[in-house]
């Protein structure tokens, strides 16, 4: 397995959910009436994306493992949403932690395929924000018709 | 090698975790202080008054959520399905059932379409002033391509002024405590 000198995906996640959520409280205090984005299915998916995103363009992976992904993505939602106050209670924060898990995972498989592409063409990294965008449009749609 | 990555990562995410619970419970207190001084000063832009007290609200609307008292009018907090995921707004409403204001207070709709209904003042300013029912296609024109989040807004309005004037039997004419 070739060294990797980048971010770890698992950093980038908890860096962007936890500026996520560190907004989130501090926009309680300073201006509690702005409509801050719930964590839901659009909102995990840009959070999953802009991490992918901040991996990639600093030195990606060529392989995650996905048991890992997984789990540390679980526990990561989990406990920052409930940290910071989006969810209550251990049982929400657990669901909270599964759905942003699943979201995490399969954002995880679309945006690799992407990535490998872009890694095998020189000058195609920008392609990656594009395509992360429709992937975040796509779940705008997928949220409606759920 | 990697599972250290992993480990290393992994007593960030904890780190991280655990301040971000002692942060929102140390400013708890102070957001909640917070947000009624906001909400205070919001409705006041909406529905002047003295004070704003909660009434309880025993209809049989479970798209109400809470119901303040503004003089003789009423700030109606209601919840309506959109497209995507439920709209909530404050609606003032006098007590003669004219629509004084309107703050849109949760909005997932599809960004670019439906989303904007939060904040798309033509479109809001439509249902200001408004006396009887409004219906999207009869006294208020829909937002181009977002006529769901529009109807849901006009739902939304029309459930709260039924609190107020309880002229909507059927979506739930609210029944005020004695003395009210």
């Amino acid at each position: 397995m070739s060294k990797k000198s980048g971010l770890h995906i698992q950093t980038c996640l908890a860096a962007v959910l936890g500026a996520y959520c560190l907004i989130g409280i501090l926009l309680r205090v300073i201006a509690p009436l702005v409509m801050y984005p719930e964590p839901d299915l659009p909102m995990m998916t840009a959070i999953s994306l802009v991490a992918m995103l901040i991996e990639a363009f600093t030195g990606r992976e060529k392989f995650h493992n996905p048991l890992l992904c997984a789990v540390f993505s679980f526990l990561t939602f989990g406990l920052f949403l409930w940290g910071a106050g989006f969810v209550s209670g251990i049982r929400a924060a657990a669901l909270t932690g599964l759905f942003g898990c699943l979201v995490f995972v399969v954002t995880g498989l679309m945006f690799d395929g992407m990535a490998q592409r872009a890694e095998a063409v020189k000058g195609t990294k920008g392609a990656l924000l594009v395509n992360a965008f429709v992937i975040y449009l796509a779940s705008q749609v997928l949220s409606g018709l759920i | 090698m990697s599972l250290n990555r992993w480990m290393k990562s992994g007593v960030v995410t904890a780190v991280c975790a655990v301040l971000l619970f002692a942060l929102s419970a140390g400013l708890r207190s102070t957001a909640a202080e917070k947000e009624i001084l906001a909400r205070e000063q919001m409705f006041g832009t909406m529905l002047p008054a003295d004070s704003y007290e909660e009434l309880p609200y025993e209809g049989d609307d479970a798209g109400i959520r809470a119901v303040y008292r503004a003089g003789e009018g009423r700030i109606i907090e209601v919840e309506t399905d959109g497209y995507v995921d439920s709209i909530v707004l404050w609606v003032a409403v006098d007590a003669d059932g004219t629509i004084k204001g309107i703050a849109p207070r949760k909005v997932s709709e599809t960004m670019g379409l439906g989303g904007r209904v939060k904040n798309d003042t033509g479109f809001l300013s439509q249902f200001l002033g408004k006396k009887t029912s409004v219906t999207v296609g009869q006294n208020i024109d829909a937002l181009t391509g977002a006529t769901v989040s529009s109807k849901a807004v006009a739902r939304a309005i029309n459930a709260a002024r039924a609190v107020v004037t309880g002229e909507d039997t059927e979506s739930g004419a609210s029944e005020w405590e004695e003395g009210e």
